[in-house]
């Protein structure tokens, strides 16, 4: 990168604010998804709004590709530097501007990680809903760039429906405000079609989230059953009973060994599939409802069913599921792991198929995943130094998010497009859907010089400068694609 | 309407009128006297938006014609699209609580199909047998309830709509949790028609609650604030929270749906309406615990279907006054928005504006509505709107005219101060509709 531009830069943001170092820059060449690497030319650690604006314009003044980066837990590649150029770390911007309980928003920075907000407002009876697995690490940045889900999502919506505004720094360097905490401000909702554009249309600094109430009480059951047909039957069965659970998660028999054996939560080693089922609200509903799930699971040919009676089982339960990802470590050297959706009803006929093709491929796959919402994670376990099996996971992933299109699902339900799935577009839309993308995105990025080469297939006007095939899915010599937490 | 009959010939029609694209009569939006088309099939409807698009002329399309007084007036002249033959159901898996179908259905056709199976959209309607799904997401359409259940961002999860070429084209899906592609659902819901025609449309649904109440309040205006922060502080969990002013309480008591004053002939105060909707045990919690909470209020509770009435009626508020006369005029409403914590004064404020408003609100959302006579002269609705824009704009806020005949809606800024995004939202609007082909001058200045 030519000196003066990176001159340019560090009059923004100082010397002790930028990494131009190779060693140090290795960090940045990949996120969660790490089949596809490719250095940044500079990272740079902005303070404040202000100093994204102005690197903004020194990349869009010099033709440098730039890209927005949080946490990097994004699974998707939505942090892969196509072209280098600049990586702007968020991971300074981590203020919490403002909570205002009595009109239920906050003003949060970009790089606040997603469970400091729940923790800082928690004990006076809020939360913010959207609790990815990752919310431990990923910020709320990067949840706005993919529209993060999580196990609760069932119930309270993923985080577009918690966003009310964005202040974003638009590819030029303009600093514009998306929304804004009160509601139904007239024109166009940039601000819902923002979120979730996986930084494609800017950077988003400050967002003022939606908190949400604390419920007065849950009630939280552990289903045991004997085959995962049976826990997908108890599904079906406690969504057309009207009932809206907080959360519906089913953990299969392999990934409970990896659990158990990381938690020693006490799950049973010989069932077939636990279902994690949760309702919460008004404290007077609960054991009504929790009645009536224990009821249809029964039928459902439950073999037990347990209740987290105190807070610190109940917790316990969660940590199990939300770091399930973490244990699959325990099962093998690689694993990667898929965010399809089908629609409910088609379940178990799904995981049926994936059972078919871990058979057909001779790749162990476990599944832990959000049921309700019928997103699934199947997690393909392998050796990434054996080039042969490297090649029957691609094929394998390729195979079951096929699968779920033919469903009538999506190959994505929170964790993004990013370069990863880029090549699914395609069969997900017509030449005519994604002209429509590329002319919205030329609203936000006409040079194409924010985030290049993602999200859609065609590429942005300086795309020129990338190097990386986004062909992820049948690359079969790249190393293994392995989940981070 | 009585508009749409007359003059069923008219030779400014380039669309030939055909077995699946009548001409059914001629229709007034705004100032413009436009040929009515019905298309029966949505190929027939591409070919409108594809003769639009050579010609340089526009397309205007109705559906109910409930909110067609909403809007900045039609400036280019073209021809009105009647959605309401497309109306199909084109699949609904009830078991995975979402439908899919043509935005032509009314509110009412689909929630009758969605009860037979425990299910609704809870999106509250002001005329729910005649408005449209393609009219409700147009105008962003949303009632009391949207404080429990949000608004219609929250459950369009997919779209079909055609472009500006006449090509169809989607976004989203048929599956509840989808990120694949740029969330054009969100965009096309309210930008009222600007960006596309929406021709299909899929919800995720809702089941229909157990039970439901709601418990009306007794305040005035000087101890509103008060009123608003308790029921703020309550440990109940609300999915509404109305005020009316005495003259909306008036109007909407005097249907003879409840009194909750049976001593008094002439109301006098304000009504605050807490509604709750859930199982039963929670529902009756909840109402005890209110009136208990708000014992001083004189609590009076509605159930067994007067809750739903009320509910109704008070999103319908503007739409009847005695005496006046429908088909000419047009009534007023001004919708107000600011901080939740404010509004109380917006609506105190809205309440001295002349002798006939109808002041509603959703305290806990921040949105005001004022309600005037289609008789209101021009003058002081301009004076009313500049007033209340003004106030709203101090809390945060803003102001949109969403109703007025055209020449109460000349005479205002009907879409409030432009905000910060105006030019990126110009943008956005260039690129979708280059041709200014969609509904062109109704929405902001500049699309």
């Amino acid at each position: 990168m030519d000196a003066k531009i990176l001159d340019q830069l560090r009059a923004v943001v100082g010397p002790a604010g930028m990494i131009t170092n190779d060693s140090e820059l290795l960090v940045y060449e990949c996120d969660g998804f790490t089949i596809e690497r490719n250095k940044p030319e500079v990272v740079v650690f902005p303070n404040d709004t202000a100093q994204v604006s102005r690197i903004v314009k020194i990349c869009h003044q010099a033709k440098v590709p730039f890209l927005p980066r949080g946490a990097g837990t994004s699974l998707a590649g939505g942090c892969l530097p196509i072209g280098g150029g600049v990586v702007i770390s968020l991971a300074r911007m981590k203020r919490i501007w403002e909570v205002d309980s009595r009109n239920r928003f906050a003003v949060v920075d970009p790089g606040l990680v997603n469970v400091w907000l729940t923790n800082q407002i928690k004990s006076s009876g809020w939360h913010f809903a959207p609790d990815p697995s990752s919310q431990g690490a990923c910020t709320i940045g990067g949840n706005v760039a993919t529209n993060s889900g999580g196990p609760h999502t069932l119930k309270y919506g993923v985080t577009v429906n918690h966003i009310l505004g964005v202040e974003m720094v638009l590819p030029d360097g303009e600093i514009v405000m998306l929304g804004g905490p009160v509601e139904d401000s007239p024109g166009y909702d940039l601000t819902g079609v923002t979120v979730g554009s996986e930084g494609t249309f800017g950077v988003a600094c400050r967002s003022w989230v939606r908190i949400t109430r604390n419920p007065h009480g849950y009630r939280t059951l552990l289903g045991v059953f004997e085959t995962v047909d049976d826990a997908t039957e108890a599904i079906s069965g406690i969504i057309a009973a009207g009932i809206v659970p907080a959360a519906l998660e089913l953990l299969d028999s392999l990934i409970l060994r990896a659990v158990e054996e990381a938690f020693g939560f006490g799950f049973p080693l010989d069932a077939g599939a636990v279902l994690i089922m949760e309702v919460d609200g008004i404290e007077a509903g609960l054991d009504e409802e929790a009645s009536r799930i224990e009821e249809i699971a029964k039928k459902a040919r439950a073999r037990e069913i347990r209740r987290a009676d105190t807070e610190a089982q109940r917790l316990l339960l969660w940590k199990c599921r939300k770091q399930a990802f973490g244990a699959v470590g325990r099962l093998a050297p690689s694993y990667c792991t898929q965010d399809g959706v089908v629609p409910r009803t088609r379940l178990p006929e799904m995981l049926r198929t994936i059972r078919s093709i871990s058979e057909k491929y001779q790749i162990k796959i476990a599944n832990v995943f959000h049921a309700g919402d019928g997103n699934l994670h199947p997690i393909l376990l392998f050796d990434e130094r054996d080039s042969e099996q490297v090649k029957k996971v691609l094929d394998a992933s390729t195979e079951i998010l096929d699968a779920c299109l033919s469903m009538g699902g999506s190959v994505t339900g929170e964790h993004g497009i990013g370069v990863e799935k880029i090549s699914f577009m395609p069969k997900l839309f017509s030449p005519a859907d994604l002209g429509m993308f590329a002319r919205l995105r030329k609203a936000f990025n006409p040079d194409g010089l924010c985030s290049p080469g993602k999200m859609l297939p065609t590429a942005g006007a300086c795309n020129e400068a990338g190097h990386v095939h986004t062909d992820g899915a049948h690359a079969p010599n790249k190393p293994g694609r392995r989940a981070a937490l | 309407m009585t508009d749409t009959n007359s003059n069923i010939s008219n030779s400014n029609v380039r669309g030939e009128t055909s077995m699946d694209c009548p001409l059914i009569g001629r229709i007034v939006l705004g100032e413009l006297d436009l040929p009515l088309m019905r298309p029966t099939t949505p190929a027939a409807l591409a070919n409108l938006v594809r003769d639009a698009a050579q010609t340089q002329t526009a397309v205007y399309p109705v559906g109910g014609r409930t909110r067609t007084r909403l809007g900045r007036l039609p400036e280019k002249p073209g021809t009105a699209i009647d959605m309401t033959a497309l109306d199909a159901v084109i699949d609904y898996p009830s078991a995975d609580m979402t439908i899919t179908v043509q935005t032509g259905i009314t509110i009412a056709k689909l929630a009758k199909i969605l009860a037979e199976k425990g299910q609704r959209l809870p999106i509250d309607s002001i005329d729910p047998e005649k408005e449209t799904i393609g009219g409700l997401i147009a105008t962003n359409a949303s009632g009391p309830r949207r404080l429990g259940h949000g608004t219609l961002r929250d459950y369009v999860i997919g779209i079909k709509y055609l472009n500006d070429q006449g090509e169809e084209a989607k976004a989203g899906g048929r599956v509840v949790k989808n990120v694949a592609g740029y969330d054009l659902c969100k965009l096309q819901t309210g930008a009222l028609g600007t960006l596309g025609i929406l021709t299909e449309v899929t919800f995720k649904l809702r089941p229909v609650p157990e039970a439901r109440a709601i418990v009306l309040l007794h305040c005035f205006a000087a101890n509103l604030q008060a009123a608003a922060h308790a029921v703020h502080g309550s440990s109940t969990r609300p999915v509404s929270v109305d005020v009316l002013n005495p003259r909306a309480s008036l109007a909407l008591f005097q249907n003879g749906l409840v009194n909750p004053d049976p001593g008094h002939t002439e109301l006098n105060g304000w009504y605050i309406a807490v509604g709750f909707e859930e199982n039963g045990p929670a529902t009756r919690w909840q109402v005890e615990t209110l009136t208990q909470e708000m014992s001083l209020w004189k609590p009076t509770t509605l159930q067994d279907g007067k809750e739903e009435a009320f509910w109704q009626a008070l999103t319908s508020l503007g739409q009847h006054w005695p005496g006046s006369n429908l088909s000419t005029d047009v009534p007023i409403t001004l919708k107000a928005t600011a901080r939740a914590s404010d509004v109380h004064y917006v609506l105190t404020k809205a309440n001295e504006l002349g002798a006939e408003g109808r002041v509603t609100g959703h305290l806990e959302n921040g949105i005001a509505r004022v309600h005037f006579p289609g008789d209101t002269p021009v003058e002081k609705i301009q004076e009313y709107t500049a007033k209340l824009r003004g106030l709203a704009l101090e809390r945060g806020g803003n102001l949109v005219v969403e109703s007025g005949s055209p020449s109460h809606l000349k005479a205002v800024v009907v879409w409030g101060e432009p905000r910060a995004d105006h030019e990126v939202a110009r943008r956005v609007h260039r690129e979708m509709d280059p041709l200014k082909i969609f509904n062109p001058g109704r929405f902001l200045p500049g699309t």
